[in-house]
């Protein structure tokens, strides 16, 4: 490998970062080439280990875990510098962080426990009683999640030594199994307020759909009967077919409503909750 | 045998680096000065500059030089500040530690 395969690879691996965080770090390492000379080149590469190495030490410092080290008889090693860069997979971008928060998402619906433990407490969150407090904690957790998935689409995984299991991470464990409840009754919530926002619309479409018909054939009929009705008594008839044009006129503009909604804003509905559910299953699925 | 000092260390150590040149000194200078003193890899070196400069104790500062741009480290008041406070917590945790060991063999 060469210097600028070096850099080249660096930069793919630090695609993920703020641009400032990635351009200074890229500026550091060409200036060091470039004071090391040309014929130092192959020298560098080989104490700089890898670009994986080096993508490695750069996020520990953006993510302030760097700085964890020893000083060994041999030296000062960070403990960063213990992963294993041989397990980096450039597709698979996302196998460390999603593993993780898999396990944070399984540990806290699979909690067995907590479900059946929890049955009345579900079943009462679960028409949204608690829906306005409960809905936004849970937006927020599922933003945070969202966040770190969004963040990291394309990428390198988070080189963290995140993988032993410390005191950080049986924290997160117990945090999980007992948010399991409130996961729980915020899903239900969450549910809830969907079925009724969904049932809300349909109502919504219902009614219309039920004015535009209703008026449309009340009015033609109530035209026809007014007509009949002015052989009997004119002016009722009159103003029998008058209130029926309207009645028509009303139910045409309804129907023209209907018609718009169905063309305009109905595939846009259909496209948006499509995704919605496709980014629902990717994470699930960590695709 | 591992004396588990970390950060602290390694910052004292680059912040006495830099602060050794008036005008401040560059990325490779700096590492090649560090390694005379300690055994560092050479990717250590640049999350501590680059958070030495975040936390305000290194300032930077480009020079054009064979065409390029090359970025100059140099401390701050608050980096001199923050050297004098490592230098004397050393010689402290140093002098206590030597004793420790000169006491001891004196048995």
């Amino acid at each position: 490998m060469n210097r600028s395969e070096f850099m080249f690879a660096l930069a793919q691996l630090l695609a993920d970062l703020p641009f400032e965080e990635r351009s200074e770090a890229l500026k550091f390492y060409n200036n060091y080439f470039d004071d090391a000379g040309p014929e130092n080149e192959q020298h560098i590469i080989e104490e700089l280990k890898s670009p994986e190495a080096v993508a490695a030490s750069i996020r520990a410092g953006v993510d302030g875990t760097a700085g964890n080290g020893e000083f060994c008889d041999d030296g000062y090693h960070e403990n960063y510098e213990n992963a294993h860069t041989e397990q980096m997979v450039y597709n698979d971008g996302n196998a460390g962080y999603q593993s993780s928060t898999e396990n944070e998402q399984k540990a806290g619906y699979q909690n067995g426990t907590g479900y059946e433990q929890n049955a009345g407490y579900q079943n009462g969150a679960g028409y949204g009683q608690n829906t306005g407090y409960q809905n936004s904690a849970g937006d927020q957790q599922n933003g945070q999640w969202q966040y770190n998935y969004d963040n990291n689409n394309n990428a390198y995984p988070q080189r963290r030594p995140h993988k032993k299991l410390n005191g950080k991470t049986i924290a997160i464990i117990v945090l999980c199994i007992c948010a399991a409840p409130v996961l729980l009754g915020i899903g239900g919530g969450i549910f809830g307020a969907v079925v009724g926002l969904i049932g809300g619309i349909i109502g919504i479409i219902a009614g219309v759909i039920g004015g535009a018909v209703g008026g449309i054939f009340g009015g033609i009929f109530g035209f026809i009967k007014g007509i009949f009705l002015c052989f009997s008594s004119p002016s009722q008839g009159i103003a029998l077919c008058g209130t029926s044009l309207v009645k028509l006129g009303l139910g045409l503009i309804l129907m023209m409503l209907l018609v718009w909604f169905a063309t305009a804003i109905l595939p846009k509905f259909l496209r948006w909750i499509k995704k919605m559910i496709g980014n629902l299953s990717k994470r699930r699925k960590g695709v | 045998m591992v004396f588990n000092t970390g950060a602290a260390l390694l910052d004292a150590i680059v912040l006495a680096v830099v602060s050794g040149e008036e005008e401040g000194t560059y990325g490779y200078k700096i590492t090649q000065d560090v390694r005379q003193a300690i055994d560092v890899s050479e990717s250590t070196l640049y999350p501590v500059l680059r958070r030495l400069q975040k936390d305000g104790c290194l300032t930077t500062y480009d020079v054009q030089f064979d065409g390029r741009n090359r970025r100059y480290y140099k401390t701050t008041e608050k980096g001199m500040v923050q050297l004098k406070l490592y230098k004397s917590e050393w010689q402290s945790y140093a002098g206590k530690i030597t004793k420790i060991f000169e006491g001891g063999s004196e048995r």
